[in-house]
């Protein structure tokens, strides 16, 4: 299996804080692969280690099969990257940019860049202090789209654009995957789009991973169910179920979050005796929230809590 | 709730894809496209989107598709012709398909054997040539 | 070097009107006083008197102005661009070297042909107008001066390559200018303390100084300095062309490689300073720790072997005691260490 992006204890620390902490990251080429943590969880410092903003502490990692430890700047010739507020040159037109673009990058495709700006319906002529954050990103979408990627690092583009934009802008994404194969990491708190167009998720939460699966996977290894009981609900027993990651009981209704594959956990239920058991649907949303609740990280009754957790 | 409408003579495909249930989205299309063709919506010989213009269409990754669509194949429901695109399979050619691999599973077993008898490619071909000859005089017979 | 060209045309489309401001800094004295005096004065080479002043005691507006621009100008360049447009520049296929490298030339290039255009100036001039000047004298200020901003704006560039802002930056720059001057005179006053020290001993480190101290190049009064009993006198005048010039563009190009070497290994940080030996709060606080216990020490220890006793144990005590007191006001100010 080709990777496309590769890290092998990857470990980043600013000051005390441990942002990244002895990651291990497989991202396959030619897939869309989705980045998801609580803010503040080392998703930002990760796309930025990859893009070589950031050099890690310890640890190694690869890109299209080269190290990020090279110095030599080639190995970004065919690595797209929108970060969450792209910067780029304030005083430059549009068109300068796109200009600087085709100086930078050998695979630079006029005729791509044209068609993304028309799709997108930007003024070349205007500069990029003037645009609205929302254009500022379109723009460097066209960019890191025109100069034919093999992998687009995206770091929670859609965030605060309209729905059109963001339409367009998965629209552009999904088009590019299918022409030509460009493997495409994102980070994004907009759940939506992922379980729409990811075919893996990864969950981050303080520098370290919590889990990396294929998204049809994952769905098929986290059930949420709903057990009904006649008398009093064992609670004891329910706690020490395995694979356990989340419960709420409501009278003689429990609700369980287990992972694990259906053929295993019915029978592990069936033990408990309930009348009933009825499976619920889980959306990646309430897969995550799950975890989170589970690594301690929940809205408890009045604020935020992040317990020492598990 | 992202649905596909594909307009055709006389009708319309639907395809109800919700990316939010727990049933993976490849399952969903597998299922969709199976039920349009067990109604009819779908006729054999039919043309369906391909794996880009589907992705494309319903803004779903093309990897999702395309493993969609090579559960349909395997299970007989489209086939693919290269270069003409994608097409509902017939009746004949579902049962086809089935026995075409199941030949190709044998056929490959008869390499490994050819293999291992020390046969390079033109015997392999030889072998088969005097077989098919073989086979075609006894027809006649 | 593919992505040298794309920078370059980056850089002059960046920084074009910076380079034409820094072009009217350092040339509005000369030509503008040039100007008003032409129109008002009686004497036919009394226009010229600005310029000759210019070239001849390298300590006018102009000298003074050029300097401060060819700092700034690096410091503008490199540090005021983190976190801002530096960011996108290292993530595109351009090696940090390169990044580094066409700030170099684009830099010297623009404080140079600055340098040209004043001094093609003074010459057009010279010719046309009788003049208080030579053209000899135009060519080697042209000369001397333009190595000495070029390795300037080195130096301000390799400590733009570690440091953040713009303000900083420059500051810090100049701060490391003076160092080595700094230490040279406190340890000679240490010594004086124990020792008596030879006017001889003095005089050679003050002409060592000057040799250090790049703004002595082109400073005519650094150049001339006489001992307190008039016996000694260093002038360097009449610089000595060829050793002063080679020395100021080896030191330009050492500059650059340390600045290619360290921002390669810089990170970009958002948090934090950071050099690849500690950061900055630590390491201004060993600096000001070594010069309070150097100064403390010289003035309690009663001999030398003392006084380096004195010096270590106050330098290493000074500077735990300043890390626990930030520690102490952390605590109580965030209640947390």
């Amino acid at each position: 299996m080709d990777l496309a992006i590769e890290t092998r204890a990857l470990n980043k620390s600013f000051d005390s804080f441990k942002a990244i902490d002895e990651l291990y990251l497989k991202v396959p080429a030619g897939s869309i692969f989705g980045l998801i943590g609580p803010n503040g969880a080392g998703k930002t410092t990760l796309i930025q280690m990859l893009t070589g903003i950031i050099r890690p502490d310890s640890g190694e990692a690869f890109i299209l099969g080269h190290s990020i430890r090279e110095r030599d700047g080639s190995i970004r010739n065919r690595v797209g990257y929108v970060p969450d507020v792209p910067v780029m040159y304030p005083n430059f037109t549009v068109a300068e940019m796109y200009r600087l673009g085709s100086k930078l990058y050998p695979f630079w495709d006029w005729e791509r860049c044209r068609e993304l700006q028309r799709g997108f319906r930007l003024l070349e002529s205007q500069r990029i202090r003037n645009l609205s954050r929302g254009q500022k990103v379109q723009v460097a979408l066209v960019m890191a789209l025109a100069l034919r990627p093999k992998l687009l690092l995206l770091d929670e583009p859609t965030a605060g654009l309209d729905p059109v934009v963001r339409r367009a802008f998965l629209q552009a994404i999904i088009e590019e995957v299918a022409d030509q194969g460009t493997t495409v990491f994102y980070s994004s708190h907009n759940l939506n789009d992922l379980e729409q167009s990811a075919d893996h998720i990864a969950a981050i939460f303080r520098g370290q991973m919590l889990f990396s699966h294929s998204l049809d996977r994952l769905k098929r290894s986290v059930h949420r169910l709903q057990l009904i009981f006649a008398k009093d609900t064992p609670v004891d027993k329910i706690r020490e179920l395995s694979g356990l990651v989340d419960w709420q009981s409501s009278g003689r209704v429990v609700t369980i979050t287990i992972t694990g594959e259906l053929n295993t956990i019915n029978p592990r239920l069936a033990v408990l005796e309930p009348e009933l058991i009825k499976e619920l649907n889980l959306d990646l949303e309430g897969i995550f929230i799950a975890f989170m609740k589970s690594k301690g990280y929940y809205y408890g009754s009045e604020k935020w809590e992040v317990s020492t957790g598990q | 709730m992202v649905c596909l409408v594909v307009q055709k003579e006389g009708g319309l495909l639907w395809l109800d894809i919700n990316p939010r249930l727990s049933t993976p989205i490849y399952q969903q299309v597998v299922d969709g496209i199976k039920e349009a063709v067990a109604r009819g919506i779908l006729v054999p010989g039919e043309r369906i989107p391909t794996v880009r213009e589907m992705a494309a269409g319903l803004s779903l990754n093309p990897n999702t598709i395309a493993k969609a669509y090579q559960k349909l194949e395997q299970e007989g429901i489209i086939a693919t012709m290269r270069s003409r695109g994608t097409f509902v399979a017939d009746r004949s050619s579902a049962d086809l398909n089935v026995a075409r691999k199941k030949l190709t599973d044998m056929v490959e077993k008869v390499l490994i054997e050819a293999y291992h008898l020390g046969l390079d490619r033109e015997a392999i071909e030889q072998l088969f040539a005097d077989s098919l000859d073989e086979w075609e005089k006894r027809g006649e017979k | 070097m593919r992505g040298l060209r794309s920078l370059l045309w980056k850089e002059w489309r960046q920084y074009r009107m910076s380079f034409l401001l820094a072009f009217i800094i350092i040339s509005w004295e000369p030509v503008l006083v040039s100007y008003l005096v032409y129109r008002t004065s009686d004497r036919a080479d009394a226009w010229s008197d600005i310029i000759v002043n210019i070239l001849a005691s390298g300590s006018s507006n102009t000298e003074y102005s050029a300097m401060v621009v060819a700092v700034m100008l690096a410091a503008f360049m490199l540090a005021g661009e983190r976190d801002k447009s530096l960011n996108y520049l290292v993530s595109t296929p351009v090696s940090r070297r390169e990044i580094v490298l066409a700030k170099y030339i684009s830099g010297s290039l623009a404080l140079t042909a600055i340098m040209l255009i004043i001094s093609l100036f003074f010459l057009i001039l010279g010719q046309l107008l009788p003049a208080q000047y030579s053209i000899q004298e135009v060519i080697q200020w042209f000369i001397l001066t333009t190595a000495a901003l070029l390795s300037l704006f080195s130096l301000a560039l390799l400590v733009a390559s570690f440091s953040r802002g713009i303000l900083f930056s420059s500051l810090l720059t100049a701060l490391i200018l003076a160092l080595p001057g700094m230490m040279i005179s406190l340890t000679l006053q240490v010594l004086r303390q124990f020792y008596q020290v030879s006017a001889a001993l003095e005089f050679k480190a003050h002409y060592i100084v000057t040799y250090l101290f790049i703004p002595d190049y082109i400073i005519r009064g650094g150049r001339y300095i006489q001992s307190s009993n008039s016996n000694l006198v260093i002038n360097r005048i009449n610089p000595d062309y060829p050793i002063e010039v080679g020395v100021l563009l080896i030191a330009s190009f050492l500059f650059l490689g340390l600045a290619i070497e360290i921002f390669e290994k810089n990170p970009l940080e958002r948090q934090g300073e950071l050099l690849f030996f500690g950061n900055f709060k630590q390491i201004g606080m060993i600096f000001i720790a070594f010069l309070s216990a150097m100064v403390w020490a010289g003035q309690m220890a009663a001999s030398l072997v003392l006084f380096l006793v004195y010096f270590l144990i106050m330098w290493l005590g000074i500077y735990l005691a300043m890390v626990n007191l930030i520690r102490l006001i952390n605590l109580i100010r965030y209640g947390q260490v």
